[in-house]
């Protein structure tokens, strides 16, 4: 802990010292911050709840920015935690099994570590960035690596390459690590923009798995894609907008399936395998922009066989198409709109290419909120979504879900002159049906939500409480479940408002069906003391005690859970 | 006379050696869509192979492969011209699996198949019959009796996440008490319940949404069996000061827990974004619901 600790206290400590004694200026945070959780199950050995948080972690964040002269800036973002806790993608596991390597370290993605010193329009981008070249091409997934930005009055070069992941090998656990190959990335953009007015550029990326690197489980595949697409974007006067993407991959599902001559080849960017597919992806948006207006039209087709390295969890093969619109309305003598809508309509069509089961998804939600006067305004929304697929082998009487959700807001503020007054009430209604494909059964769910809140403002007084009251019931077939939560809140600023103080109390009686309640309180508080005018201690204390009634074996079952966080940021 | 000696010793050879290798063949009837899984995946078909025969020379043969509609029409065959010959000793039993019997490098597309295979790695979604038969390596003369076992092929489409819909932002008054979850089904169903795992990580501060859903430890992380909608009671304090941020995802399994198939080879749905907003419901100038298509 203390060799990553130190070197920050002194790169902020040298950092403060250059902005005031140097030309250099420079700003930004640091900081570093513990969290500690521990949970207590009783009767000692149920398992019946697990932990849901490390139970020590320390995380660290430098953040500062160098400017040098009026040309060059030189951001730094290192921000990384001690312990690894990862549970889901290529790391999955590592989390448990809490070792990992230098190299996981560096590219774990939890931990950012970046350069990016820029003079006039260069950019040199060094170590962990999150790059998003376009929305078909590459951008959900964070690489470590080099590269520049380099855009030169209406020009725009871009490079990078890097490693997204490193080698993992399996272990049978417990815990199970699946495992991954390490994963290399190139991508390169080339094109012209001018802000505000247009942007066509051509991205090109690259993702290959290193075979050699590891021996995951033989469900992880050495995979290899290659992805190029062209961007046009262009706004015009009034608010109108055209925005369109065409993108085609090249992707290689397993490296190690022979070379062929009937699948498509890039050389030398990508060879052709038995296990390659070539398939198409595009998006066209053509709206129109206003302060008090919006209109736009979607589509985006994904193909079949589209896949991107850059977008691991991409849905592929399906059409969607959506109109959205809001605006305002209803002007008050000072001139003001009284009134917003929005609302959308859509639909997505799934099975394009026939390799899929059929579905089709309608949606649409409408939201109008309006402030009659001074003491009343009322938000009304409804939402409708609908998933239809037809029957099929093994879905004899097809799926079917639709979702309707209604929901209305009314709030009424008033005041005098000590204080004012906020009650807000808020009713939403919510069917859901579900038609089993195997079976036809049809299963309705109700669901009925109120909640009331009051919020008083003293405007002698630097308290301010709140206080709420929310009653839930949800009605399925063999399952009623109700609850109900009370709530309250403070906050108080203390000692010349260099403290602030707050704390809620929560309590919730459950039940469900016939057992006898469970019963639920959390409190927490939080103190954000102001050590000086750049340096603040935040600390957050919550304890959570849970009791079943006798809906589960064994009665009685409890636990108690508790976070502590607590840490020191400096801003220069 | 020579010649109907030699016709006679063949056919009688022939016909011992049918005899002698017995061949069964078992196939998952809705095995992995992408015909290049199966190359690895040892659930989609067993063939057993038997030489009855206790003594004499081993026999040497090679294995035609066919892919078949319902209807008879073929989809692909073996070209058996490039499939090595495979020598069964007598008295063995030798068991292969799908990485040899549909062997994408001997195996000829028919028509229109081929190009979708190349676009998509996958056949169109329907019932098939995989027939397997074992010839002389002249590739004429059968050697086994012809094995045919039907399945169903279509690309598992993941659940579509629908409530929280994307960038929702819900009211911390009621999330902190609870929160639904809805998703579309796993379609086409599977034989037995769909098993989905749902994930809510928190998005800390300076983190990108999939990243934090690749790194953090999650704080639900619950397996609903047969059904679509789940109500989390998140049991937090969500009325702090700082914006409050999720990511959420749907995972699904098999009966004996593995991932079902996926082009993302975790089975995982694309990720949605929700957040926590600690406003009175008037400061708020409307609330946007996007599904996120």
């Amino acid at each position: 802990m203390k060799k990553y600790f130190v070197p920050i206290l002194m790169l902020a400590s040298l950092a403060s010292s250059a902005q005031t004694k140097s030309p250099v200026k420079v700003s930004g945070t640091a900081g570093i911050t513990y969290e500690g959780y521990g949970l207590t199950r009783r009767p000692s050995g149920w398992t019946g709840y697990g932990p849901r948080r490390p139970w020590n972690q320390v995380r660290f964040n430098f953040a500062p920015t160098f400017q040098f002269g009026k040309n060059f800036t030189l951001p730094v973002n290192f921000n990384f935690a001690a312990f690894p806790t990862n549970f889901a993608g290529p790391y999955s596991g590592l989390g448990a099994s809490g070792k990992q390597s230098f190299k996981q370290f560096i590219t774990n993605p939890m931990n950012n570590f970046s350069l990016n010193p820029k003079y006039k329009w260069a950019e040199v981008q060094l170590g962990t960035q999150y790059l998003k070249y376009s929305d078909l091409s590459t951008g959900d997934v964070g690489i470590f690596g080099a590269g520049f930005s380099l855009s030169p009055k209406s020009i725009r070069i871009k490079f990078f390459t890097g490693v997204s992941q490193q080698g993992i090998n399996y272990a049978a656990g417990p815990p199970v690590i699946n495992g991954a190959y390490k994963r290399n990335h190139w991508m390169f953009q080339l094109g012209t923009e001018k802000e505000g007015q247009y942007l066509f550029a051509f991205n090109i990326a690259k993702g290959k798995d290193k075979i050699s690197s590891a021996t995951p489980a033989i469900s992880v595949r050495p995979q290899e894609g290659l992805t190029m697409s062209f961007v046009a974007n262009v706004f015009a006067e009034k608010g109108w907008y055209v925005k369109m993407e065409g993108a085609q991959s090249v992707f290689t599902k397993d490296q190690a399936s022979s070379t062929s001559s009937a699948t498509k080849s890039l050389k030398p960017f990508i060879t052709g395998r038995l296990s390659t597919i070539t398939d198409y992806a595009g998006q066209l948006a053509v709206g129109k922009k206003s302060t008090n207006f919006d209109i736009g039209a979607s589509v985006k087709y994904i193909g079949a066989g589209f896949q991107t390295t850059g977008y691991p969890y991409l849905q592929p093969d399906r059409l969607d198409y959506t109109l959205d619109t809001r605006f305002n309305a209803w002007k008050s003598k000072e001139g003001n709109f009284k009134m917003n809508v929005i609302a959308s309509v859509g639909q997505r069509v799934n099975n394009l290419s026939g390799t899929a089961a059929r579905a089709k998804q309608f949606l649409g939600s409408l939201n109008w909120f309006t402030q009659f006067n001074d003491h009343w305004s009322l938000n009304v929304n409804y939402n409708n979504f609908g998933f239809n697929a037809p029957p099929s082998a093994g879905n004899p009487f097809g799926i079917k879900n639709v979702s309707n959700d209604f929901g209305v807001n009314p709030v009424y503020t008033w005041s005098n002159t000590k204080m004012s007054h906020m009650l807000g009430m808020s009713y939403n209604y919510s069917k859901y049906d579900e038609r089993n494909g195997s079976t036809g059964v049809i299963t309705t769910n109700n669901t009925h939500t109120a909640l009331f809140t009051y919020v008083p403002v003293y405007f002698t007084k630097d308290i301010s409480p709140d206080f709420s009251a929310m009653y839930f019931y949800n009605d399925v077939p063999l399952a009623k479940l109700s609850l109900l939560t009370i709530c309250a809140g403070l906050s108080k600023p203390v000692a010349k408002n260099k403290i602030k103080l707050r704390g809620q109390l929560q309590y919730t009686l459950g039940k469900l069906n016939s057992f006898t309640p469970n019963n639920n309180l959390i409190a927490s508080c939080s103190i954000d003391w102001m050590l000086t005018k750049k340096l603040s201690w935040n600390t957050y204390l919550t304890t959570n005690y849970f009791k079943y009634g006798n809906e589960i074996i064994p009665n009685g079952a409890n636990y108690l859970e508790s976070t502590c966080r607590t840490g020191l940021q400096l801003k220069f | 006379m020579k010649k109907i000696i030699i016709s006679i010793s063949t056919i009688l050879c022939v016909t011992v050696c049918f005899a002698q290798l017995n061949v069964t063949l078992s196939v998952n009837p809705r095995p992995s869509a992408a015909l290049s899984d199966w190359s690895f995946r040892k659930d989609v078909l067993t063939i057993i192979v038997t030489n009855q025969s206790p003594v004499g020379t081993p026999i040497s043969a090679k294995l035609k492969t066919e892919i078949r509609t319902t209807d008879g029409t073929v989809v692909a065959t073996t070209d058996i011209g490039k499939v090595a010959v495979s020598v069964f000793s007598n008295g063995s039993t030798t068991v292969l699996s799908a990485a040899e019997v549909v062997n994408l490098s001997t195996l000829i597309f028919k028509g229109s198949y081929q190009p979708k295979l190349n676009r998509t790695g996958k056949l169109p979604a329907g019932n098939y019959l995989l027939v397997v038969r074992y010839y002389l390596p002249d590739g004429i003369q059968p050697l086994s009796e012809e094995r045919r076992q039907p399945f169903f092929l279509a690309t598992q489409q993941l659940p579509v996440l629908i409530l929280p819909a994307e960038n929702a932002k819900l009211n911390a008054d009621i999330a902190q008490t609870a929160i639904t979850f809805r998703w579309t089904a796993l379609n086409p169903a599977p034989q037995t319940p769909a098993r989905y795992r749902i994930q809510v990580f928190e998005i800390l501060q300076n983190q990108q949404a999939v990243q934090a859903l690749r790194s953090n430890q999650p704080l639900l992380d619950k397996e609903v069996v047969g059904t679509t909608q789940f109500v989390w009671r998140p049991q937090l304090d969500l009325k702090t000061d700082s914006l409050r941020k999720f990511i959420w995802s749907i995972q699904c399994f098999d009966d004996k827990g593995e991932p079902v198939a996926s082009d993302n080879g975790e089975a995982r749905s694309e990720s949605k974004t929700f957040m926590i907003i600690d406003k009175p419901a008037a400061d708020r100038p409307g609330k946007l619901i996007n599904y996120g298509l």
